[in-house]
């Protein structure tokens, strides 16, 4: 175990410079995101938007056309289901959006660190020659790869994970106080959110993509185990021409592709699960935005996954032993 | 004595290029063993089959272990330092021996520390800025203060100055060797290694042509050096080669009585590259 996490912070001792440029891309995000909030907040000050409590009362104020209309929310009503008016729904639906694009931002920029790396881990310390150190070590051909994969998809999935739920709560401090009264309004605090089902799913959905996108990170380990030069877009073209013969072969029969069909489920599970805002929603009752991804785990794809991945990887261990050099 | 390597009719084809040919032999422990022979003759595809680097069909047995399933057991108890820089170019001396400690149990920080202070290589520098004869220092170095019985060298002088050639075998027989351990290593230069080695074995085109000690070789072989008129004598012991020096001639000569030929010129020793070039008919 402890040669295990040796190599593991081998691998970002490594890799360091191509996560650095990753995190620096990432806090360009949350720059991005406080001056889309600051601009918000002035759109609704620009709008006459605003926001009091008068004791129990809540008043919202909107002035768009300069009609200086109020809306009254007397205490007693304040339990009552209201039908959202067009601009706060607007609101609402946009901080819901934007929850969501985010994380899949960030899911997505870690997943194409995590392409870049396993396609170059073996084929970097193959070009340099410094395969033959980590050989000469006391220490499993098989515990190297593994180390390798682990770094390639739990590590970079972990990081996509937190560094996505920090970004959540960065939005949520982020918020401008008057989007905020408004959503306060009509019972919809970003507070309402329920952030402990959002990070459950959403680590749901990590070990999701970790079962079925599992293949696709070992056939890339593979090709970096196996070329001698550009592994990247020999993968990635390999990739394109198996998904481009089997639609030529089996199209017509219907067979999904697999490749293609992996990310179309991807994205099916994501509208699923990830509903748009409701047209109405209770006062104070908490909203679920994000559904549970428990029950895609366990299913015929994932026991796919898992054997495809395996049959890879096996493969990438055979291949490991063999292809030393890449001259 | 305890067999340190055993090999029986080791083979390994590249295609239709054959780079060890059946390859038998024994070599017991506490020996300095030189794989000598000419570029191509399979010197670094025998040890690469001797740490499980790559597949090959026979058998073989290093330190009682199969190299080929039993690669990670073998390298706790081996030491490898090949012809080409291999250590990883992106890390600092200083991680390298953070990782060398976390991954092998029978490395000695201290004594790696002790190593490096007499050399020029500075902890902070990483390796890629490091000159080549740097690189090879520091690798020997981490071998040098790596606990192991054998320690097996591909050539690793390759493309170093002769002063760091000479320093460098000077630390592995300084520094490394006693009579519990055991040292290959391989070089088309023996003039470089010959006074290091106790036994040497000869390989052209994948096959051994000898194996044999130091020792036994210069009883085996004879130099003579004869003035140019007595050469006619010495051609009827059948030597095996013949070159002249300066109006006179030397002949090497195999399983001759000295004192046959004594009378005819000098008789001497010969080297082992004098040797090698003998047997290998002129190729070397």
């Amino acid at each position: 175990m402890k040669q295990f996490f040796a190599l593991l912070k081998r691998e970002f001792l490594e890799w360091r410079t191509v996560f650095f440029v990753v995190m620096g891309l990432y806090v360009l995000l949350l720059i991005l995101l406080a001056y889309g909030s600051f601009r918000l907040s002035g759109a609704l000050d620009e709008h006459g938007f605003s926001f009091q409590r008068n004791g129990r009362e809540m008043i919202l104020q909107f002035d768009q056309n300069g009609s200086g209309d109020t809306l009254n929310v007397p205490s007693d009503q304040q339990g009552r289901q209201f039908t959202i008016t067009d601009q706060p729904k607007q609101i609402l639906e946009f901080w819901g959006h934007l929850l969501r694009t985010i994380l899949v931002a960030v899911n997505f920029l870690i997943i194409l660190l995590a392409v870049f790396y396993l396609a170059d881990a073996v084929f970097k310390e193959r070009s340099d020659s410094s395969t033959f150190y980590y050989r000469s070590l006391p220490v499993r051909d098989s515990t190297i790869l593994l180390s390798k994969l682990t770094f390639g998809t739990v590590g970079i999935l972990l990081l996509s994970f937190v560094l996505s739920v920090l970004l959540v709560f960065y939005i949520h401090l982020m918020v401008p106080g008057k989007a905020n009264a408004i959503l306060l309004a009509n019972g919809l605090s970003l507070a309402q959110f329920k952030y402990t089902d959002l990070i459950g799913d959403w680590a749901a959905f990590h070990v999701l993509q970790l079962l079925w996108l599992g293949p696709f990170a070992v056939y890339f380990l593979f090709v970096s185990t196996v070329v001698k030069n550009r592994p990247l877009l020999t993968a990635i073209g390999v990739l394109i021409l198996l998904a481009l013969a089997w639609r030529y072969i089996f199209g017509p029969l219907g067979v999904p592709n697999p490749f293609t069909g992996n990310f179309r489920v991807f994205n099916q599970v994501i509208q699923d699960q990830w509903l748009s805002v409701p047209e109405t929603i209770t006062s104070r009752s908490t909203i679920e935005l994000f559904g549970s991804f428990g029950s895609y785990i366990f299913s015929l794809r994932s026991l796919i996954s898992v054997a495809v991945a395996g049959g890879l990887g096996w493969g990438t261990l055979y291949f490991y032993k063999r292809n030393i050099e890449v001259s | 004595m305890d067999v340190l390597i055993q090999m029986e009719k080791v083979h390994k084809s590249y295609g239709r290029t054959t780079a060890l040919d059946q390859v038998t032999v024994n070599i017991p422990a506490g020996k300095i063993v030189g794989l000598v022979g000419p570029n191509g003759a399979g010197k670094t595809t025998m040890l690469r089959a001797l740490t499980g680097l790559i597949s090959y069909g026979g058998k073989i047995k290093v330190l009682g272990m199969e190299p080929k399933k039993q690669r990670a057991d073998l390298m706790e108890r081996a030491g490898v330092i090949h012809d080409v820089p291999i250590l990883p170019p992106w890390m600092r001396v200083r991680q390298l021996l953070d990782f060398q400690e976390q991954m092998h149990p029978g490395f000695r920080r201290s004594r790696c520390e002790d190593l490096l202070q007499r050399t020029s290589i500075q902890s902070n520098r990483k390796i890629k800025h490091l000159s080549k004869g740097m690189k090879t220092q520091l690798h020997l170095s981490l071998m040098l203060a790596t606990e192991s019985e054998i320690l097996i060298l591909d050539e690793p002088t390759h493309g170093l100055d002769i002063l760091f050639r000479k320093q460098f075998y000077k630390s592995v027989l300084e520094d490394y060797f006693d009579k519990n351990k055991s040292i290959i290593v391989s070089t088309h230069q023996i003039e470089e290694v010959e006074h290091i080695l106790s036994d040497v074995i000869f390989i052209k085109q994948g096959q051994v042509l000898l194996y044999d000690s130091v020792d036994n070789l210069h009883r085996r072989f004879i130099q003579v050096v004869v003035p140019a008129q007595q050469a006619d004598a010495l051609r009827e012991f059948d030597p095996l080669t013949e070159t002249s020096r300066i109006g006179r001639k030397v002949f090497l000569l195999e399983n001759v009585d000295p004192d046959k030929v004594s009378r005819f010129g000098e008789v001497g020793k010969p080297s082992l590259a004098d040797i090698f070039v003998a047997l290998m008919g002129g190729e070397a």
